[in-house]
């Protein structure tokens, strides 16, 4: 019996739980689209697009390569503000519009934190960041209607394993 | 059981791992530009633009927009409404990335309109049209790790990012050529972990010079 719990012992703290994701060929990892997309859609929900509802907006979104120069993320966020400007009654159009919304991405990504206490516990952390600005323009002036609103919004996703080998326990929560 | 506590201690590991650039950038990375620029626009000269109608240039890219055109007609004639994910996945090549101008550009849009600049969107009712040239826009890393016999006793990550921003202004009725700001500036993240368990603390540093 004592041979049992001391083999048993050894393989609880020998396990070993590695997660590792296959190449760029493959695309991003499930666990940092879904806390991007959450933290998306939580950092577009606090505009205010209420007060351009019953008007023809031309929506363009600016970012930097970083964030939105390889495309799944700019039509993620310009599929994602279309939904929300149609919920809130907004037409969009490409010409002749009553106004020009310019959404500058600051930020838009994942950190990933990795922590052991090694052979107890061991967690995967994915922390998603959203950065928006949004002006909106007088299309014939080019002067801002209303202030330019700023919202920053801040996700997390974990993996918890106990030694190594119990879990994942999978938990999300918002940050900011 | 005081050794053992110590040990479990000691042999913690946490690491930040980044993803690669293919995948997803890291929020740190962009914070760090995002910071950098917003030190540089607080100098943007808007002195010279009184009295004219300005044209800000942005270099949007042309198959994205016939793609939102393309969805957008789809969206009026009523054939499909799948906003969310349509076109999401797509990689696309691009020979270089235009991008970072036209993120400044409209940081610079937003403030010549907040300071009051008589602005346009047609460029041929423009007297002035402003560029925003990025001359440099690049990160680097510095990792410092202080360790005793495998055990980590403090580790650190830096991230350090220069941009070297112009902002050029050509005026069509004078033909003279003149810059709105000329600048660089920096911003640094530094996340530390002590026994890599406790942090990260995290450390903003930036400016102009």
């Amino acid at each position: 019996m004592r041979y049992i719990s001391a083999f048993s012992l050894c393989l609880l703290s020998l396990g070993c739980a590695t997660k590792v994701y296959i190449g760029p060929g493959t695309g991003v990892s499930a666990e940092s689209q879904i806390v991007l997309s959450q933290t998306l859609e939580d950092a577009l929900s606090r505009l205010n697009l209420r007060q351009f509802a019953k008007k023809r907006v031309l929506l363009r979104i600016f970012g930097s390569s970083r964030t939105v120069g390889l495309v799944p993320s700019n039509t993620l966020i310009w599929s994602l503000m279309a939904e929300q400007l149609a919920k809130n009654g907004v037409s969009l159009v490409i010409r002749e519009p009553d106004l020009i919304l310019n959404l500058s991405v600051a930020i838009c990504g994942v950190d990933v934190v990795r922590r052991d206490f090694i052979p107890f516990y061991h967690h995967t952390n994915f922390r998603a960041t959203v950065d928006l600005r949004l002006a909106a323009y007088d299309p014939l002036t080019m002067a801002l209607v209303g202030e330019p609103q700023h919202t920053r919004a801040s996700w997390c996703y974990r993996e918890k394993y106990w030694f190594y080998i119990i879990g994942p326990y999978r938990s999300m929560w918002k940050e900011q | 059981m005081r050794w053992f506590t110590v040990a479990v201690i000691v042999c913690g590991c946490a690491f930040k791992q980044y993803s690669p650039p293919l995948s997803l950038p890291a929020a740190d990375a962009q914070k760090t530009f995002a910071q950098a620029v917003e030190h540089l626009v607080k100098n943007l000269k808007t002195e010279p633009l009184k009295g004219h109608i300005v044209y800000v240039k942005f270099r949007e890219r042309k198959d994205l927009q016939f793609a939102r055109a393309k969805l957008m007609e789809e969206m009026t004639a009523g054939i499909t409404l799948p906003l969310l994910g349509i076109y999401s996945h797509q990689p696309v090549l691009r020979t270089r990335p235009p991008q970072e101008e036209d993120y400044v550009a409209s940081l610079i849009l937003c403030e010549l309109a907040r300071r009051g600049v008589c602005l346009t969107q047609n460029p041929d009712a423009a007297d002035i049209t402003v560029f925003v040239i990025l001359l440099a826009s690049g990160a680097e890393t510095t990792i410092r790790e202080l360790s005793y016999q495998g055990i980590v006793l403090y580790y650190s990550e830096q991230m350090r990012r220069e941009v070297r921003l112009l902002v050029a202004a050509y005026n069509h009725i004078t033909g003279k050529m003149f810059n709105l700001l000329r600048g660089k500036s920096f911003a640094e993240e530094t996340t530390i972990f002590l026994l890599k368990i406790t942090g990260p603390v995290l450390r903003n540093v930036g400016g102009t010079r």
